[in-house]
């Protein structure tokens, strides 16, 4: 099994993989992140649920990509949802002479499986970003707002942990402007043009 | 009192959801092996032989129309105290203002004095406090300037553009200033009350560009209660950033003047005043991003009348040679060790070998 988790890790695009590893494992280990089955659109809600965590370090274009990976490349999914309790929890399968009855009787038609949080955000469409409405711009933005990102923050901040703090749009902006005024930032106008459009299409 | 009054009003805020409240905090523990027999001993409130640590909370409350409020509270080796306490309006790029218990912007490294935004365990020479190697008045009595350098006062701040790229940032403050007993006392000088009538002044200015920055700080005042003894310090310094490679380097000097009446000085008081001069030139390189080795050498360098207390000379010089290793576990998690070694002239200390390990969380 890990042989093949690594036969398919290393044949997939490297850009993706080193996507997956600089943001899906930047806040959590391995374990977490591909410890776990879905079916394919809990995948895109799990990535978004992510994506709003630290919506500066995961673009709508990387979620896209990283949906991706995590169903097509590590293969991390379930079939589709079929009544059955041995598919709610292929990871620890329940002998099936004595099935917990209260998993026998939760519904399994939903997207939900057992082990996916109830905390979703109710507000998350149903359908996550597509990139099929993209354009080159939108990429570009993307790459010039990361590398920004990371050149100006890292300036000052060794930790990183700027990402999980700039949750919400008005957040962001106030603190890259209070961010921006400290002395010998070195944030001009331009690099917080950028970063205001890119934070709108993020929000 | 003025901090009573901050800190009610961002906790109000805070718990009446009424503003944008940011919370951000960070620890620290680190522990030193000091080699050879009889090691300079540092401050350690846990009581450990060389084991320090240092915790912060930060708490910014966003009111709207660019007005906000900041409260910082840290503990380690004086105990509790607040780092920041102040207001804030921001009027134009080029003019803001903010006034209360504030962090003067003094050097390049003072902005980043939180262990999550260095990638050494310890401080550089010119900033270094308890953690430094014969740091009492017996010695050469702490480094350059204090970090954080906290009083209280009024700062006007901003950033003019100068091309596309290139920007001029200022600070220019008024405060209580530094405070001391023929020579400066960094714990008495973040007492809330001043001891003399004439304000301190200061201020910075920094020139940044793509992946560069060159910066001039300056300040000075009079430290004792009469009025009559003064300090003035100065710094440049320079960034650069060559992709995964950043190179740092500093220079800091300070003038004291000391008090020709005292007694007890083992030399003639001719000038009496002293120089020192600080300075570290360092290489940050991440390997991968999650690991980034440091090679850091830095010294301190004194001139002039020593303190009646001190058993250093004259032209006394102290220098260390760093290899730091900096790892991230994750976001708020990193690990931090390094090998130092500590040579002396012109004082009666041994060269040290040093090993620090430290851990720091920051969310
Ligand atoms: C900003 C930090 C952060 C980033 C970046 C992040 N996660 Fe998470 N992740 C968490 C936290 C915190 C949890 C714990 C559950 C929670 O709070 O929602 C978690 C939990 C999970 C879980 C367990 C199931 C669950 O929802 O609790 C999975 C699977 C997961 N993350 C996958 C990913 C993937 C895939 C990515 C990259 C697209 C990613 N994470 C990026 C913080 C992050």
């Amino acid at each position: 099994m890990l042989a093949l988790v690594l036969a398919l890790t290393l044949a997939a695009p490297p850009n993706a993989r080193l996507a997956w590893e600089r943001k899906c494992l930047y806040c959590h280990s391995e374990e977490v992140a591909e410890g776990h089955r879905y079916t394919e659109p809990q995948w895109r809600r799990v990535v978004e649920k992510m994506r709003l965590k630290a919506p500066l370090l995961i673009s709508k274009a990387d979620a896209v990509l990283l949906t991706r990976y995590a169903t097509q490349t590590l293969k991390l999914v379930l079939p589709p949802a079929r009544p059955t309790p041995m598919v709610v929890a292929p990871l620890k399968p329940v002998p099936v002479d004595k099935p917990p009855a209260d998993e026998l009787k939760t519904p399994v038609m939903t997207d939900l499986p057992a082990d996916l949080p109830a905390d979703l955000p109710p507000e998350l469409p149903p359908t996550p970003p597509d990139d099929s409405l993209r354009t080159n711009a939108d990429d570009e933005l993307d790459q010039q707002a990361t590398a920004l990102i990371q050149a100006r923050c890292s300036k000052c901040h060794a930790l990183g942990r700027v990402y999980g703090r700039l949750d919400t749009y008005e957040r962001s902006l106030t603190t890259l402007e209070r961010m921006r005024l400290k002395t010998g930032s070195g944030i001009t106008d331009d690099d917080l043009a950028v970063l205001e459009r890119y934070l709108r299409a993020q929000f | 009192m003025t901090r009573w009054w901050v800190g009610a009003l961002v906790l109000a805020a805070a718990s009446a959801h009424a503003f944008d409240v940011t919370a951000a905090g960070s620890a620290a523990v680190d522990y030193r092996y000091v080699s050879g027999p009889n090691p300079p001993e540092n401050p350690s409130t846990l009581g450990i032989t060389g084991l320090t640590y240092e915790v912060a909370q930060k708490l910014v409350a966003e009111v709207g129309h660019g007005v906000s409020f900041t409260v910082k509270a840290c503990a380690g080796c004086h105990g509790l105290e607040v780092d920041q306490g102040f207001g804030e309006v921001r009027v134009k790029r080029f003019f803001n203002v903010r006034a209360g218990r504030l962090n003067l912007p003094f050097g390049e490294f003072n902005l980043r004095h939180d262990p999550t935004n260095f990638t050494t365990p310890s401080k550089p020479l010119p900033y270094a406090m308890g953690d430094m190697l014969w740091y009492g008045r017996e010695g050469f009595n702490l480094g350059i300037v204090p970090a954080p350098f906290v009083d209280n006062g009024v700062e006007v701040y901003g950033s003019l553009s100068l091309s596309k790229k290139v920007q001029l940032d200022y600070s220019a403050y008024v405060v209580k200033g530094l405070v001391g007993d023929n020579d400066i006392d960094w714990a008495r000088s973040r007492n809330y009350l001043d001891i003399n009538r004439t304000p301190a002044g200061g201020g910075r200015v920094v020139l940044t560009g793509e992946d560069w920055a060159v910066g001039a700080s300056f300040t000075g005042g009079t430290y004792d209660p009469k009025d009559t003894l003064h300090y003035l310090m100065g710094g440049l310094d320079l960034y650069l950033r060559f992709g995964p490679v950043v190179f740092r380097a500093e220079g800091l000097a300070r003038r004291t003047d000391l008090d020709p009446t005292a007694t007890g000085y083992a030399y003639q008081v001719i000038d009496s005043w002293f120089l020192k001069v600080g300075w570290y030139g360092q290489v940050d390189w991440a390997i991968i991003p999650q690991l980034t080795l440091v090679l850091r050498s830095d010294g301190l360098q004194h001139f002039g009348l020593p303190i009646p207390e001190s058993s250093i000379q004259p032209n006394a010089r102290v220098l260390r040679q760093t290899v730091a290793l900096m790892g991230r576990v994750n976001e708020n998690f990193a690990i931090k060790a390094d090998y130092e070694l500590w040579t002396v002239t012109d004082a009666p200390f041994t060269a040290r070998h040093l090993a620090r390990l430290g851990v720091v969380v920051g969310y």
